[in-house]
């Protein structure tokens, strides 16, 4: 949350967006909704249909995953989101 | 115009805001009314600037679009509308490539089946990159509650 807000809320160059891998749509919004999660997220009945993003996930929760508007990988881990830190800020730098 | 500039209620906000912010800095220049000064310092006069070309200036004072030589303005006005049409370049820049970005699989593959919570954090509403400039990258958060 730390890192969304000073890194990508501000930059419009980005956005993050959040799919979730719950099994029920009320586990996701109550967690959602208690860690006021404040970036855009794939509807619940969507999560698993759009195959530009279900394609992305990696193995293991959570996965993180950097694309380009086309859908490149650009970076791509589970478990840790540094790979995709530093390929986003090598990217954005200005 | 003034209005909408500050009345940032709360970080969710911040990129639709600038789109409109960045528009409207490129149509009227400023939210008030800037106080102009002439080139020997003598005389000013309040106005919102409009646009400049190279050489020309225009300043809309009293609801009425005065255009004159910018050599007739102090150094800083001259800096100022430097500034000013380098941030409307820079807008229309953004605009142009973020018309582009919505055709591209990423944002046309969402568009439609985002949400995000409201202001109160309780709330879903329908949210579409398209309405703010569409990111030219997405980080994809997989994650889980439990």
């Amino acid at each position: 949350m730390e890192y969304y807000n000073s890194d990508i809320a501000k930059n419009n160059d980005v956005e993050l967006i959040w799919a979730s891998a719950d099994s029920d749509e009320g586990s996701m919004e109550d967690w959602a909704k208690k860690e006021k999660f404040p970036w855009p997220t794939i509807k619940f009945k969507s999560a698993r249909k759009i195959d530009e993003i279900t394609k992305l996930a990696p193995r293991g929760v959570p996965g993180y995953v950097l694309v380009d508007a086309e859908g490149n990988v650009l970076a791509s881990q589970a478990g840790s989101s540094q790979p995709v830190k530093d390929k986003l800020k090598e990217l954005t730098k200005s | 115009m003034g209005q909408v500039l500050c009345q940032i209620d709360g970080i969710m906000k911040l990129k639709s805001i600038f789109v409109s912010c960045s528009l409207a800095l490129a149509i009227a220049g400023a939210c008030h009314a800037r106080t102009w000064t002439s080139a020997d310092g003598k005389s000013t006069f309040e106005g919102d600037f409009v646009s400049a070309t190279d050489t020309k200036v225009t300043v809309k004072r009293s609801n009425k679009d005065m255009t004159f030589d910018i050599s007739r303005l102090s150094t800083e006005d001259q800096s100022f509308i430097k500034e000013e049409v380098e941030k409307a370049d820079a807008a229309a820049k953004a605009k142009e490539e973020s018309e582009k970005l919505k055709e591209s699989k990423i944002p046309k593959a969402l568009a439609g089946k985002l949400v995000k919570l409201d202001s109160s954090g309780k709330k879903y509403e329908k949210f579409e990159l398209a309405d703010g400039i569409v990111p030219k990258y997405y980080l994809v958060y997989f994650s889980a509650s439990w």
